[in-house]
């Protein structure tokens, strides 16, 4: 059972796992309140995946999730069949991998902690702050396959550490750490400097010869799918061409700037990006403009951090050589970020969040150790105040995610989606032909989603995904079309259900017309319009 | 202001009266000098300490002498009186200042407003079934907290390296703060923020830094006016931290320096060389764009109305000039030197229409009234025609000549166009 000590700290360690459970999984499926698009493509791929072994389009077991032209890594809808085997196709079994992950990561981070500090204070404090910090809380109440390439990563760096590279719990860390790049494109960027970085920084002698030769060959072996793939599929390397930075460079070169000051300033803008991930006005208060990784309220971090994140990170430049892997998992962890034209991109930097976290305890517990020192007693009543007002912060964060983010920022996440598929699910058997009005929402995902559309089904009406144009311009299937409605053409069709906007069907055309019939109006539980349907008989 | 700080850091002591008579004058040029004054005058008085080490290290004067600075306490003293006298002879001007600061946005009005929103808004979220029980709110939701946050979050926001050093390209994020990246100034180079940081962290390492408080005095008293201001004064508060964090960036490059001095490794060498170069292509570039593209650093208004006196210049003809996007007969009668006597008591009137001789001050809409022939108009795009998200863009009506278009980078009034049109009715 081991010694008093350990029996409190696995304990301690115990409620703060719990806690963390609370956060991630409590109203899972309310809050945020509706699943975004990439949510319902991840879940309804698991779905197909679950019931036929091929993916939404019809492609049998594969790397890449072709989805809106994204593609996706396929990982978290793996992981995601066996939620939708046990529970069926919901908002909740999309979500638990992610969840999960996000609680993993809470004992990844103690048991990392615990390797790179001999204190059992740190790898404590470290886990407690990873379990209630708004960026953890989030990133684990959303299907973010970034969340699930943290944890795989965080375990592959865990094990990698902990085995010296020398047993087979190397092996382990290493299958886990490439695991990672196959869950998230960001992670791909970090592997390969990762592993060299923990082996060279690797404290008790690197591996034997034998050792590095497996590791070598197990590495190769393990990258070489994802490589062919990367390579084989044009698409893949078109996705990374729209996210890399090389946007901002086609932007200088057309300002009509020589090659040369315009790769100067392409290396400044990447320097900026760097940089925007240590300041404290992005970490601690604004957070980022990607809406669905914002978190109202809130910044990354809790506010009264900051303190603590400035003399964790002093602590850091000073022992720089003695935390040697922590240094140089914080220097690398921006780099899958830094090279797309995105700002201050939380999802590609999860890692490096979480190393913050271990800065952070760090500071709290040096600060700890020096007042106490220096003005006794009076620590414990600073401490006090200070748990007393975290008490209060991590409340509000549970309160802003279960009530205030569901209602305020509704638009962000596609609310209605839900609402008005179950509405077409109800009324579409009296039609021949259902027509969704729809600009920019990807309504297909949703419809397929929510009315767990059979996928074999799916799969014959549109045909093999080879024959499928790319960028995909018809999302048709069925009966369901996805255009712009057009009263004065759509008015004359026939058992046809049209489902838009009042702009598109407004109600005195509906009113003068006998053959249309107003189905019905949706609205939110607040009486707001969502759409409406109108029958053609 | 360096001329109250530079004496505290410098080894003779007479040179210190120059810097306390300086921080007596500091107050009257404004409210950042005010703040400022008080705070580091205050804590000096506080302190009661001399900082020779700094000025040692800075000066590189290494003079064996040791000496440990008294603060002549009565003329801090004097300083305060001076202060209260310049608060107590600018009440209003300090009352108005207040009411749009930081601080008012902690008033207990206003506090427990956005305690009940956050309260409300929890009850619809949930169908308006459900309220959390009335001591968990309290604990949760109430004024002390929320002003904790506000001020917390407000302070943190300074320290932000996007304002700092390139706000143009960030504009993405920096507009999460309410900021816009014109008139709002970068104040460093983002090569200055490591820097900065190298600095803060070799000032806190050494033990034997004697003039550590100076030091520390001087950059809280910096960091002061940042609980008064608002973030859009951050070009006002950054540029007193300049203050503080340049001795913190001497200091880096004085430690550097000696590192590739002892250490005399080639790559050191290359290094830094190719970062000289780097950092000498960053100022270059930024000098350049200050002053060849300048309409990028400022907001366009001033520029037009620069532009609208240089036509009023040279008109002869009854003129109309729009004011819709900001003072234009203040700013003409600048440019044009108008007589004072007849200037201010035209313009101080309450009626919206200023005139000035022939020149007719107003916002005017030329779709819905008729244009006199003989006049010319000065107005914007959207007061000419319908604006609208392309307003510059739409066609010049039949009868219109258009005789200048003068080019603003950004539109001054929404949906007005960026624009000005300087145009007459046809003949």
């Amino acid at each position: 059972m081991g010694s008093p000590i350990k029996r409190i700290e696995l304990f301690i360690l115990a409620i703060i796992i719990l806690l963390g459970t609370l956060l991630r999984f409590i109203w899972l499926d309310k809050s945020p309140p509706s699943l975004n698009w990439d949510e319902a493509a991840l879940g309804y791929n698991a779905y197909s995946l679950a019931k036929t072994g091929q993916d939404e389009f019809g492609v049998s077991y594969p790397f890449y999730l072709r989805s809106f032209d994204d593609y996706k890594p396929a990982l978290y809808s793996y992981l995601t069949v066996p939620f939708i085997k046990i529970f069926g196709i919901s908002e909740n079994s999309v979500r638990a991998p992610s969840a999960i992950s996000g609680v993993s990561v809470v004992v990844l981070i103690f048991l990392l902690a615990k390797t790179l500090f001999p204190s059992t204070a740190i790898p404590l404090i470290s886990a407690f702050l990873v379990s209630v910090e708004p960026w953890a809380v989030h990133f684990s109440r959303v299907a973010f396959e970034a969340n699930l390439g943290l944890a795989l990563f965080l375990a592959g760096v865990y094990f990698l550490v902990k085995s010296h590279l020398k047993t087979k719990l190397a092996l382990l860390g290493l299958t886990l750490t490439i695991l990672s790049a196959y869950a998230y494109h960001a992670g791909r960027l970090l592997v390969i400097p990762a592993l060299v970085g923990v082996w060279v920084l690797n404290k008790k002698g690197g591996p034997s010869r034998k050792m590095l030769i497996i590791l070598i060959i197990t590495a190769l072996v393990l990258l070489s799918p994802l490589l062919y793939a990367s390579i084989n599929n044009q698409e893949t390397l078109s996705r990374l061409n729209s996210t890399s930075i090389l946007k901002v460079w086609q932007g200088l070169i057309g300002e009509g700037s020589s090659f040369i000051i315009s790769a100067l300033k392409l290396i400044r803008e990447i320097i900026y990006r760097y940089l925007s991930y240590f300041s404290p006005a992005n970490l601690f208060v604004r957070g980022t403009p990607e809406p669905t990784q914002h978190i109202p309220l809130f910044g990354m971090f809790y506010l009264v951090e900051f303190i603590f994140w400035i003399i964790g990170i002093f602590l850091l430049i000073k022992n720089f050589k003695r935390q040697s892997l922590l240094s140089f998992l914080v220097i690398l962890s921006p780099l899958p970020a830094i090279i797309t034209w995105n700002w201050f991109y939380p999802a590609r930097v999860l890692p490096l969040f979480s190393f913050f976290s271990i800065i952070i305890a760090w500071g709290i517990y040096q600060s700890y150790v020096i007042l106490k020192k220096k003005i006794g007693h009076q620590t414990i009543f600073l401490a006090g105040c200070f748990i007393t007002y975290l008490a209060i912060q991590i409340a509000n964060l549970a309160t802003s995610l279960l009530f205030y983010l569901p209602y305020k920022e509704r638009g962000i996440w596609q609310y209605g989606m839900k609402q008005i598929v179950s509405a077409i699910a109800e009324y579409q058997g009296e039609y021949n032909r259902v027509v969704f009005e729809t600009r920019t929402a990807q309504p297909h995902i949703f419809l397929l989603f929510y009315s767990g559309y059979l996928p074999e089904q799916y799969h014959q009406e549109i045909g093999p995904e080879k024959n499928i144009e790319r960028p995909r311009k018809s999302l048709n299937f069925g009966k369901f079309e996805f255009r712009d409605v057009y009263w004065p053409k759509d008015q004359y069709v026939t058992s046809t259900l049209l489902i838009g906007p009042t702009s598109s069907l407004p109600s005195e055309k509906i009113q003068t017309n006998p053959r249309v019939i107003l189905v019905k109006d949706i609205t939110d539980s607040e009486g707001n319009f969502l759409a409406r349907l109108v029958g053609l008989n | 202001m360096l001329l109250a700080i530079i004496p505290f850091f410098l080894p003779d002591e007479r040179l210190k009266f120059l810097g306390l008579f300086s921080l007596v004058l500091l107050p009257f040029t404004g409210w950042t000098g005010l703040i400022f004054a008080t705070t580091f005058g205050g804590l000096l008085f506080l302190t009661k300490q001399g900082f020779p080490y700094i000025a040692k290290q800075l000066s590189f004067t290494y003079t064996k002498s040791s000496f440990a600075y008294q603060t002549p306490h009565k003329l801090i003293f004097g300083v305060f009186l001076l202060l209260v006298l310049n608060l107590y002879l600018n009440k209003e001007y300090v009352v108005s200042t207040l009411n749009s600061s930081f601080l008012s946005s902690l008033s207990p009005g206003l506090l427990g407003a956005q305690v009940d929103e956050r309260q409300r808004i929890d009850f619809l979220a949930t169908g308006q079934t459900f309220t959390l029980l009335p001591v968990i709110r309290k604990i949760l939701y109430n004024k002390p907290t929320f002003a904790f946050n506000k001020t917390a979050a407000h302070t943190i926001e300074t320290f932000d390296f996007e304002q700092f050093a390139y706000p143009w390209p960030s504009y993405e994020l920096i507009k999460l703060s309410g900021l816009s990246p014109k008139g709002n100034f970068q104040l460093g180079f983002f090569w200055q923020i490591p820097l900065t940081i190298f600095g803060i962290y070799l000032f806190l390492r050494n033990k034997n830094l004697k003039t550590k408080k100076l030091l520390i005095v001087l950059t809280t008293a910096a960091l002061a006016p940042v609980l008064v201001f608002s973030k859009r004064e951050f070009a006002q508060i950054g540029f007193l931290l300049l203050t503080a964090l340049v001795l913190f960036q001497i200091l880096a490059i004085y430690k550097l320096i000696r590192i590739i001095q002892e250490q005399k490794k080639w790559f050191l060498f290359t290094a830094s060389a190719i970062l000289a170069v780097f950092i000498i292509f960053d100022i270059t570039d930024y000098h350049y764009t200050f002053f060849y593209k300048w309409l990028k650093h400022q907001p366009s208004h001033s520029f037009l109305s620069r532009e609208i006196a240089t036509v009023l210049a040279e008109t002869k003809t009854d003129a109309v000039v729009t004011t819709r996007f900001g003072p234009t007969p203040l700013m003409s009668a600048f440019y044009l030197t108008w007589d004072p006597a007849v200037f201010w008591p035209e313009y101080l009137n309450k009626n919206e229409t200023k005139t000035f001789n022939n020149i007719t001050f107003r916002p005017f809409n030329l779709q819905e009234e008729k244009m006199p022939p003989d006049t010319l108009y000065v107005g914007l795009v959207g007061e000419f025609v319908e604006g609208g998200r392309n307003a510059d863009h739409k066609p010049i009506p039949e009868n219109l000549n258009v005789v200048k278009i003068i080019e603003g980078d950004e539109e001054t009034v929404f949906e007005y166009g960026r624009f000005l049109w300087v145009a007459q009715l046809k003949e």
